[in-house]
């Protein structure tokens, strides 16, 4: 498989008995310093039945336990078959499988310029710089810079997922990578008659069948006076309960033991603003 | 139907392209599962807000013209009666929600007035997709694309990346082919245009599209740039294959300006801050109805606060202040267009075609603002009478002479070819797919006239083959976002697979736990298998 211009992918699975048949052929000698191999024919503009003719052969050692192998070909535009074998130390090699054929993609301009349709080296540079959003033209030295710029497709569906956000979920401190946080909430709660009408703060607030209420609020640094109201159904009688609750939060920070100037980022945390 | 744009009149045409999907995400098993939220979310901030915005500049006549894909697996989600009831029932778990936040920030004004934003959002979200829609988001897109202002475009069947699987020539046809079936189901009529999965394109797919009757595709910068022979008109005009079917090469600068994770619109400091969510901050009992099923945080969509800067202090979020900084983007989009419009005009002698493609849940899942931000742009765009808002079609019905040329194998993840989806995370994946496929065309060139549990064995074969495909699972593993899901369903579908194959094999199988898969992977009732043949049926 390709994975880019420069590199292609190999796998394999080789059955024991076609790898046991080849070591059949090799006198004993030859089994001594016997090594895996990937070998890799250059085989541009030759058919998949022409490795003799193949412009290149390399040789990739691999351990024999590989079942994969990314191979670096740095060659774009080329055309590639793979295969895997065995190569003794006297230098016979047994392939033991062979792959598709492989064509790397170019990642360069294309030489042939077609008459009906003439671009001059100038325009065809100044296309790819406006196209890539520099304003100005590019060179051929830019071609790396465009394809490793690419504003790819930054999104996902993985970005759903509550993966996604891992750490940057919850406020840290940044500094050391310990944080502490502390928020408070107050649970107001009470209950009257189930036909009573409630009022918190001015107000209303609903009953459940059995005249019970409550109330769940964020509650900032500050005091804070909380009036209930509750009036009779027949509307003669109302009560009034006020609550006052006042909340202070401090923070302090000791390094090794020492007592530590607050860093801002941490004592920010504690913000009376934050929900 | 809007007319075709004069060359002679207008300087410049801006194709924009909306591209949905999300994988296959449906569990009967469970009551509630997590994973399905990928979609009710993209549900809630994404296609109803699009849908929105596009149904009222229809009905306000603003005249504009957008190309939307979709992705079988997203339109077979939407479509889903199960799904389209699970959704309603997370709708009203995250409005109780929002009815408890309005009384718990009653002390913090900045608060409690997004905890009234989302409770009006939701409250109008229920309402869109239950009255307006009757739960069905795929007929107002098809009713949109018969008033001319939208033109619809396919996809592969499960958002299969192309390029590792054409060792396998027949499994790209499936893909296509199946793509192009569950689109002609969905809105009634055959596509023109397809949207190749993550723009994977190698030469010679241009040949299995034009079998099919499909007459353009769109493909990243890079493969028009560097084909051969060399682009008159670099991405400005799409190219002519060598069978003759378009290619359209996606423009970077606009893409820059709304995807690139440094200077891109979506990072501005007023726009809402993503990676903030109530669903992390609260207490956790309060959290009750918004946690997964086993106890766990989950991402809730209420997020209160502003991107603030490249600090945790971050500052309550203000959606007024948001809204004006998206007209301020929207402007400065088309004015830059405009620039770049004038500017290649000159220099080409004629009338430029800038196209920029999108991932559509872009806009408002991760960029809450982009629905507005796109509405302004079509908005603004009409008083500007150089540019012409077109689809790909439009392009094509210009006639305007066309170089031929072959584009080169390319894709628009990240390095512009594959390696996003073919790494040391997810390598792994291909030999099993592979193997599938061989396994797949031998069965159905045996199995050539299939009945009864065999047939359907051979197509929920089919299914979970193509299911298993999905990029998204060589995309998450890549990602390292949800590694366990994306490895349970790769490992779900290729035992199933499997089992089946061995079934067919020993000609015996268990018909209950056949219907209990059908069931569940129950995607594509339009499948057959033969699709996989040596000569399949035409």
């Amino acid at each position: 498989m390709v994975r880019d211009p420069w590199w292609i992918y190999a796998y394999w699975e080789i059955r024991p008995e076609i790898e046991r048949a080849a070591r059949l052929q090799l006198a004993p000698q030859e089994t001594i310093g016997l090594q895996s191999v990937l070998r890799v024919y250059d085989v541009t503009d030759l058919s998949a039945e022409d490795l003799k003719n193949a412009h290149r052969v390399s040789d990739i050692p691999i351990s024999s336990l590989a079942t994969n192998w990314y191979i670096h070909t740095d060659a774009p535009a080329h055309a590639f078959i793979v295969e895997i074998g065995l190569r003794t130390a006297q230098g016979r090699f047994l392939p033991l499988a062979r792959s598709n054929r492989l064509m790397c993609p170019r990642c360069a301009p294309a030489e042939i310029i077609d008459e009906g349709w003439k671009i001059s080296d100038e325009d065809y540079w100044a296309l790819i710089g406006e196209s890539c959003g520099w304003g100005t033209g590019a060179s051929p030295l830019d071609v790396q810079r465009m394809i490793t710029q690419l504003p790819s497709s930054g999104f996902s569906p993985g970005m759903f997922s509550p993966g996604a956000f891992g750490s940057a979920k919850t406020p840290k401190a940044q500094e050391r990578h310990f944080g502490l946080w502390v928020k408070t909430e107050l649970i107001l709660y009470g209950g009257t008659d189930p036909k009573a009408k409630v009022t918190i703060q001015g107000q209303p607030v609903g009953l459940r069948a059995d005249g019970t209420f409550s109330l769940r609020m964020a509650l900032p640094d500050g005091t804070q006076t909380i009036p209930v109201e509750g009036t009779s159904p027949d509307g003669r009688e109302t009560r009034r309960v006020v609550t006052v609750v006042t909340q202070q939060t401090t923070m302090q920070t000791n390094l090794d033991g020492q007592p530590a100037s607050d860093s801002s980022s941490s004592r920010r945390l504690i913000d009376a603003n934050n929900p | 139907m809007p007319t075709i744009p004069e060359p002679s009149r207008t300087s410049y045409g801006l194709a924009l392209i909306l591209h949905a999907h999300l994988p296959y995400v449906r569990h009967p098993e469970h009551e509630d599962f997590l994973e399905e939220r990928w979609l009710f979310e993209a549900i809630t901030e994404s296609y109803l807000p699009l849908l929105e915005r596009l149904n009222r500049l229809c009905d306000e006549r603003v005249p504009f013209r957008l190309t939307i894909s979709f992705t079988p697996t997203l339109l077979a989600m939407l479509s889903d009666p199960l799904l389209q009831g699970r959704y309603l029932k997370y709708l009203e778990g995250l409005i109780e929600f929002t009815q408890r936040e309005i009384q718990r920030t009653r002390w913090q004004p900045a608060f409690q007035r997004l905890a009234l934003f989302y409770h009006h959002r939701l409250t109008q979200a229920r309402q869109l997709y239950e009255e307006s829609y009757h739960r069905d988001l795929i007929r107002p897109f098809g009713q949109m694309s018969r008033r001319g202002c939208v033109e619809l475009m396919a996809s592969c069947a499960t958002h299969g990346f192309l390029p590792l699987m054409d060792v396998q020539p027949v499994a790209v046809y499936a893909q296509i082919r199946v793509g192009l079936q569950a689109f002609e189901r969905a809105f009634g009529h055959r596509p023109s245009g397809i949207w190749l999965p993550e723009c994977g394109y190698a030469p010679g797919y241009e040949a299995l599209l034009e079998a099919q009757g499909i007459r353009y595709f769109v493909t990243d910068a890079h493969a028009i740039l560097f084909g051969s022979p060399r682009p008159r008109f670099g991405v400005y005009a799409p190219i002519q294959c060598p069978n003759g079917v378009l290619a359209f090469g996606r423009d970077l600068a606009s893409s820059k300006n709304v995807w690139s994770a440094q200077e891109g619109y979506p990072g501005h400091v007023d726009y809402r801050e993503f990676y903030r969510d109530a669903g992390y901050e609260l207490e956790q009992d309060y959290l009750r109805s918004c946690l997964s099923t086993d106890g766990m945080r989950a991402s809730t969509g209420i997020k209160y606060y502003r991107i603030t800067g490249k600090t945790e202090d971050k500052q309550p979020y203000d959606p007024d202040r948001a809204l004006e900084q998206a007209a301020v983007h929207a402007e400065e989009f088309l004015t830059q267009r405009q620039k770049q419009g004038i500017s290649l005009n000159r220099r080409l002698a004629r009338m430029p075609i800038i196209v920029s493609p999108f991932d559509a849940e872009l806009f408002g899942h991760w960029w809450f603002e982009g629905p507005d931000w796109l509405e302004l742009v079509i908005r603004k765009a009409q008083h500007d009478s150089g540019l012409s808002l077109m689809t790909l079609s439009d392009c094509e019905a210009m006639k305007q002479p066309l170089q031929a040329m072959q584009p080169c194998m390319s894709s628009w993840g990240s390095g512009g070819y594959h390696e996003v989806w073919l790494n040391g995370s997810n390598d792994w994946i291909y030999r099993h797919l592979h193997k599938m496929v061989e396994r797949m065309r031998q069965l159905a060139d045996v199995h050539s006239r299939a009945e009864g549990w065999q047939a359907r064995a051979l197509n929920q074969m089919a299914r979970e083959l193509l299911l298993a495909q999905s990029s998204d699972w060589a995309f998450i593993l890549k990602a390292q976002t949800h590694t366990t899901y994306a490895y349970q369903r790769i490992h779900q579908h290729v035992a199933q697979f499997t089992r089946l194959y061995e079934c067919l094999q020993a000609n015996r199988v268990d018909e209950s736990w056949l219907a209990t898969i059908e069931a569940k992977d129950n995607l594509f009732p339009f499948l057959d298998y033969r699709i996989y043949a040596s000569s399949p049926p035409a």
